[in-house]
């Protein structure tokens, strides 16, 4: 909601109306304190019945029942409590991607931390240019805008730091087994319910700006997938057998997102190195990495403070930071 | 064929690792050897120890010698080709150099084509951030130095570009 007098009336009341859930506001009072009309505060409550909020509405008060499962603003901005991360929020109904828009209003000098959401995308890219489902309503599509003073080499990074962040937010929210599956994908139960796209802005040393987004399968039924991913796809609600909140999800890993970008800006990884570990689906495994005509393979040992994956094999151990990767069973 | 001269040839041998250095001019002739004296794969009681010796020899002829080039250290090492006006696009990362920003689409710039400054010319992408390099200068690409998913390090030259074109 933004803009109209209409809305920021409705903001108003919402915000007045919610502190008490489930207790009748007269309208009477409101329209006083408020200095409005009655039939503003009508027009207003229609406004936020239309976006989703349950009220009751009597001849004499109003009820704040519930909030909308919705990535509006307003439910994201409330009570967020971050500093940074969020500060500014762009909601969007369906757009192509969030990250281009994000790409373009860091472009326009949109200050670090401003998000971008929308509830559907309908060109939603992962890696390469790949489309990665997105129908309406069920996932959370975010990108949010970075400018860091670092250097260009320490951006990949970023992509395990929010595989962190939104592992631990997930774990919150499914009793399933949330993996991170390095570098860019979320694991529940062994199938991918969220990626990450992380896209750099540099000129020559210095970054211009850092789009870190991300899809969450949050409310996706499995016939919600096409065929060909319904046995690699999965969500919360797959996992958890009934919904869970997206408002809620998203201001979670917002939260995390902003405490670990924090650290991430002291000494990268260095502090959050272990539980990466911990969540890392690859950690012992044998694997193979393709990246164009070239393979290595090895056990994965650790993963370093840069993100890197270390590869033993022969006793020699190497870091990696491209490629596709498959576990190899033995 | 002055003693600053000789000095400074003295100088230039014991930066490098060559063993001897001959020159002459105007029929004067120098030449500067030295002992690499010790190796470090050795005891390792001493280090390596560089001893110049110079050697000085008038000749008699009054031919006068063509002056001698002065190897260059590895260092000063010339270009293979002339690309002294050329532009370099360079790597600001380890990663893996993508030519086009998917594998169904075209290059993002192909050889000879005419680029202008801020185009994106190719991708490199580390734990999957994907880092769209752009050129610095508007010209030509002279010279493709990379292959298509190919793991490159930090500052690694991936294009030539020629600002004249």
């Amino acid at each position: 909601m933004n803009n109209s007098h209409l809305e920021k009336l409705a903001d108003t009341i919402l915000s007045r109306i919610r502190r008490r859930p489930g207790r009748p506001v007269s309208i009477k009072s409101l329209s006083r304190s408020l200095k409005i009309e009655a039939g503003e505060i009508r027009a207003a409550l229609t406004v936020l019945k239309t976006l989703g909020y349950k009220i009751r509405h009597r001849k004499e008060t109003i009820t704040f029942v519930a909030a909308p499962d919705s990535l509006i603003d307003t439910e994201i901005a409330y009570q967020l409590a971050t500093k940074v991360i969020g500060r500014r929020i762009r909601a969007y109904r369906s757009v192509k991607s969030t990250n281009d828009i994000a790409a373009q209003m860091a472009q326009g000098g949109e200050p670090e931390g401003t998000i971008v959401t929308a509830e559907a995308q309908t060109a939603g890219r992962g890696r390469l240019g790949r489309v990665w489902h997105s129908p309406a309503g069920s996932g959370v599509y975010v990108s949010i805008i970075l400018k860091p003073s670092f250097k260009p080499d320490l951006a990949p990074g970023l992509a395990i730091m929010t595989a962190l962040a939104l592992a631990e937010a997930m774990t919150v929210f499914t009793k399933g087994e949330v993996k991170i599956k390095w570098p860019n994908d979320i694991l529940i139960g062994g199938r991918k319910a969220a990626g990450i796209l992380t896209e750099l802005s540099a000129e020559k040393n210095k970054v211009e700006h850092v789009i870190v987004g991300v899809g969450i399968n949050v409310n996706h039924r499995s016939e919600d997938f096409p065929a060909e991913l319904q046995k690699i796809a999965t969500s919360l609600r797959i996992a958890n057998r009934r919904k869970a909140s997206r408002i809620n999800l998203l201001k979670q890993f917002l939260r995390n997102f902003e405490k670990e970008y924090r650290r991430y800006q002291k000494g990268q990884l260095a502090t959050s190195r272990k539980r990466v570990l911990r969540f890392s689906s690859l950690l012992g495994e044998n694997v193979e990495l393709r990246f164009g005509n070239k393979t290595v393979s090895g056990r994965v040992v650790d993963i370093d403070a840069t993100g890197a994956l270390i590869i033993e094999k022969d006793g020699i151990r190497r870091p990696v930071t491209s490629g596709e990767v498959s576990v190899v069973k033995a | 064929m002055n003693e600053k001269y000789i000095k400074k040839l003295i100088r230039l041998v014991e930066e490098s690792d060559i063993e001897s250095l001959e020159v002459s001019s105007w029929g004067r002739k120098v030449r500067i050897t030295q002992r690499l004296s010790a190796s470090s794969n050795g005891s390792g009681d001493s280090p390596a120890v560089l001893q110049p010796i110079v050697t000085a020899t008038s000749t008699t002829t009054s031919e006068p010698a063509p002056p001698a080039v002065v190897p260059p250290t590895p260092a000063e090492a010339p270009p293979v080709e002339d690309t002294g006006r050329q532009v370099a696009v360079k790597s600001p990362m380890v990663g893996t150099f993508y030519a086009a920003p998917s594998p169904e689409a075209n290059p993002y710039v192909s050889l000879n084509e005419k680029i202008t400054v801020g185009q994106v010319v190719c991708i490199v992408e580390a734990m999957k951030l994907m880092n769209e390099i752009e050129s610095e200068v508007s010209g030509r690409v002279a010279k493709i130095l990379v292959e298509n998913a190919q793991p490159v390090e930090f500052g690694q030259e991936l294009f030539l570009i020629d600002p004249a074109g």
